[in-house]
């Protein structure tokens, strides 16, 4: 069996507890978030036939007041960077942690994920500037964590990612 | 190669024709060539000139080496003895300017090795005074007394209850489980999680109080567990610890986490979460869960043990208290028996779990049953064994004269130098009796001065008798009536001692002695000093007394023992005489 390591990032509120909760259906260690600003979660997916244990590192929000602690990026071996469609500073975060996370450990698997898709009526980013992202080489998901659109997606793709 | 010669002899002869266009010659080549020849000029001086060459290898030795480094070790091989030398003749020449540039590294060193030191001692220490002053302490501290042992080491022994539960072995950058290995009878977490859990934890802790890169969390206690954290290059090892473990158990750990580096470098520097070429580290860590379940059970006794051995102890101790006090009062008992007459012990001893004791008891001495029952001893666990015999000691010989002879109260034996003495005052039927069983008592009897209670009131009532004299008038043989009172009196005295005399079985004759003047003739004298007498026992008997008492005694003058009453002519008298018979 193979293990992976991943991180949620994203601006906060963005999304990132609701996807994995959504995703694990599980409240493992709920308690500890608030105090080690990390909550872990795990889930067994099937890649090529062989097991992967995906380790999910979900972290505190990234915002000006709360830096994430990079020594918990560290063996990652995939990002899924968060963003809340409704709000547009979100994206700017997220390809900010982008640039920094290339910068630290070169270049690993990420995914960018688009959340609440549900609420698209209200979304500020406009579907130009994420087939842009997706035209340049990155790789997008819209999804809503409310709705579980695209939530097995996101994280199959990212474990296939990593493994080959 | 004819061609080749052909060309060989045209380019000698023309070599011959060009000597005198020498000049013209040199001018064409540096026409052609002038610029290619100011180069190799430049190049020649380039490698003959050392201060040109250093200059320009300066220039690539940086990257040349840095090349080198890379493809392989070649390098640092030739190099390394220079630098050895180097290091060796500059310590020589001013040890200083190394010490000083080691110093920031060797102080943080030298210190984090002495406080580990340090901190294992003080562990040690502080168990060791923790236990000093409970109760545990106490039975500590008699173990060591028994054992011989420093109390310390005692100490150390009994604090390795403690069990390594579980050993983690994480990928130390990523939180991945690398192996994972559970005690027996252990129930386990979600190992993966803990793991990752665990790494978050000690993130968090080297970014909140901003630690130093590579000092990291070391120990971990909730409640009654400890985490102790072996921290590697590339992976760290947790383990899970239920109790007070020693310090050096540590260096166990650092040896397995040392060792799986080293064995594993290459899988935990490439390290892409495939965890299963760890596998046979699962070795390494059960060794270290296996080691410290055998020094716990060495030092650890399970709570049955300790029941049955205050039980036994118990036991032991009832035993002793009982065997003890038994024992006591068995020895009390035959002291006893020792000090009391009449018994002398021949044997003692045990048999059949019982007490035995033989000898032998006069039938006077104390009941032993008797004397055994105030001994407080269970009679069922004694054996006796008496032989009858006759003690010789006084007190035996009173009490069993006193018994053989039926002694009244009146009467006091006393046994002084082997001859019993009897004194008092006793009936004369009893003394008479006696007598005859004297020679029952085996030892010498004296009674000489034992009164006759009986014969002492006859002999009494036979002076007040024989004192007396019934007078008569010359020639008369008829008391004088004067006498009459006297007469009253003598008769009451003879009925008395007749009385007495026949309850005492003694024989009595009362001799009625005639006697006269020595005026006249004897025979006259003799007739008269009879018919005196005979009229005196006519009297007696005529009043109640039995004739057979009296005899009849004719003294006349002559055989008078009052002399001077003949000489005054004063002898017209009876007189009487008792005789006691059959005493
Ligand atoms: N409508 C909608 N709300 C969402 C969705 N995902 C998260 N939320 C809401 O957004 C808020 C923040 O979510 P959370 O998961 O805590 O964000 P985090 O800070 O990134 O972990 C919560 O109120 C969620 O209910 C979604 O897909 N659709
Ligand atoms: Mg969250």
């Amino acid at each position: 069996m193979i293990q992976k390591k991943i991180c949620m990032l994203g601006a906060f509120a963005v999304g990132k507890t609701s996807l994995v909760a959504r995703y694990v259906k599980s409240m493992f260690s709920e308690k500890y978030l608030t105090t080690v600003g990390v909550k872990i979660e795990k889930k067994l997916v099937k890649v090529d036939n062989q097991d992967v244990m995906l380790m999910l590192w979900d972290l505190a929000g990234e915002d000006e007041f709360n830096k994430v602690q990079t020594s918990y990026l560290r063996g990652s071996s995939g990002f899924i960077l968060v963003i809340d469609g409704t709000r547009h500073t979100t994206l700017d975060v997220a390809l900010n942690l982008q640039k920094n996370l290339q910068e630290s450990f070169g270049k690993l698997p990420f995914i960018l994920v688009f959340n609440k898709a549900d609420l698209v009526n209200e979304w500020e980013i406009d579907p130009g500037t994420i087939e842009m992202l997706q035209a340049s080489g990155n790789i997008v998901f819209r999804s809503s964590a409310k709705t579980g659109q695209n939530v097995e997606e996101v994280f199959l793709t990212l474990a296939e990612m990593m493994v080959k | 190669m004819s061609a080749k010669r052909d060309l060989e002899t045209k380019e000698s002869k023309q070599i011959e024709q060009d000597v005198n266009s020498q000049d013209e010659f040199t001018q064409l080549r540096s026409l052609l060539l002038g610029s290619e020849q100011a180069q190799i000029a430049k190049i020649s001086d380039r490698l003959d000139n050392h201060k040109t060459r250093a200059e320009e290898i300066s220039h690539v030795l940086a990257d040349a080496i840095n090349q080198s480094s890379k493809r392989d070790q070649q390098l640092t091989e030739s190099l390394l003895p220079t630098v050895e030398e180097a290091i060796r003749i500059s310590v020589k020449k001013d040890a200083r300017i190394l010490v000083d540039a080691l110093f920031p590294v060797i102080g943080p060193a030298i210190r984090k090795a002495i406080s580990q030191a340090l901190s294992g001692m003080l562990q040690s220490l502080n168990q060791t005074l923790d236990q000093s002053f409970s109760w545990k302490g106490l039975l500590w501290r008699i173990e060591a007394f028994r054992t011989g042992k420093s109390f310390a080491e005692v100490v150390l022994l009994k604090t390795l209850l403690y069990r390594v539960e579980q050993l983690f072995l994480i990928h130390r950058e990523s939180g991945l489980l690398l192996q994972h290995v559970v005690a027996d009878l252990v129930v386990a977490q979600d190992a993966d999680m803990v793991s990752a859990m665990f790494t978050a934890i000690q993130d968090f802790v080297k970014d909140s109080f901003g630690v130093k890169e590579g000092e990291t969390l070391q120990t971990l206690q909730i409640g009654e567990l400890n985490v102790w954290v072996e921290q590697g290059p590339k992976a760290t090892l947790a383990a899970v610890i239920r109790g007070d473990a020693p310090a050096d158990l540590r260096n166990f750990f650092q040896d397995a986490i040392e060792m799986i580096h080293f064995h594993y470098q290459d899988a935990l520097e490439g390290f892409s979460g495939d965890a299963s070429v760890f596998e046979p580290s699962r070795k390494t860590l059960e060794d270290c869960l296996q080691a410290q379940y055998e020094k716990q059970t060495q030092g650890k006794f399970s709570p049955a043990f300790w029941i049955f051995v205050s039980s036994i102890s118990f036991l032991i101790l009832g035993w002793s208290f009982f065997y003890l006090r038994d024992t006591y009062r068995w020895k009390s008992y035959l002291d006893k028996l020792r000090t009391t007459n009449g018994i002398v012990i021949t044997e003692t001893g045990k048999i059949d779990g019982k007490y035995y004791v033989s000898g032998l008891r006069d039938p006077l001495a104390p009941d032993p049953d008797q004397i055994l029952k105030l001994s407080k001893l269970n009679s069922e666990a004694v054996v006796s064994h008496w032989e009858a015999y006759n003690s010789l000691h006084p007190e035996f010989i009173i009490a069993r004269t006193k018994q053989i002879l039926a002694v009244p109260s009146g009467v006091d034996l006393r046994f002084e130098n082997g001859t019993l003495h009897l004194t008092g005052r006793a009936r004369h039927s009893w003394i008479k009796e006696a007598r005859k069983l004297f020679r029952a008592i085996p030892v010498h009897l004296q009674e000489s001065k034992l009164i006759d209670i009986d014969l002492e009131k006859l002999n009494s009532l036979k002076s007040n008798i024989e004192q007396e004299s019934i007078f008569f008038s010359t020639g008369q043989s008829k008391p004088l009536l004067s006498e009459s009172e006297k007469i009253e009196k003598l008769l009451a005295n003879i009925k008395v001692l007749a009385k007495e005399a026949t309850l005492n079985d003694i024989n009595i004759e009362l001799e009625v002695l005639g006697h006269s003047s020595s005026i006249g003739t004897d025979l006259l004298n003799s007739r008269l000093s009879q018919e005196r007498a005979e009229t005196v026992v006519a009297i007696f008997v005529r009043r109640g007394l039995e004739p057979k008492l009296f005899s009849v005694h004719a003294m006349a003058a002559k055989e008078s023992d009052e002399q001077n009453l003949v000489e005054h002519n004063i002898n017209q008298r009876v007189s009487f005489r008792v005789v006691l018979a059959d005493i």
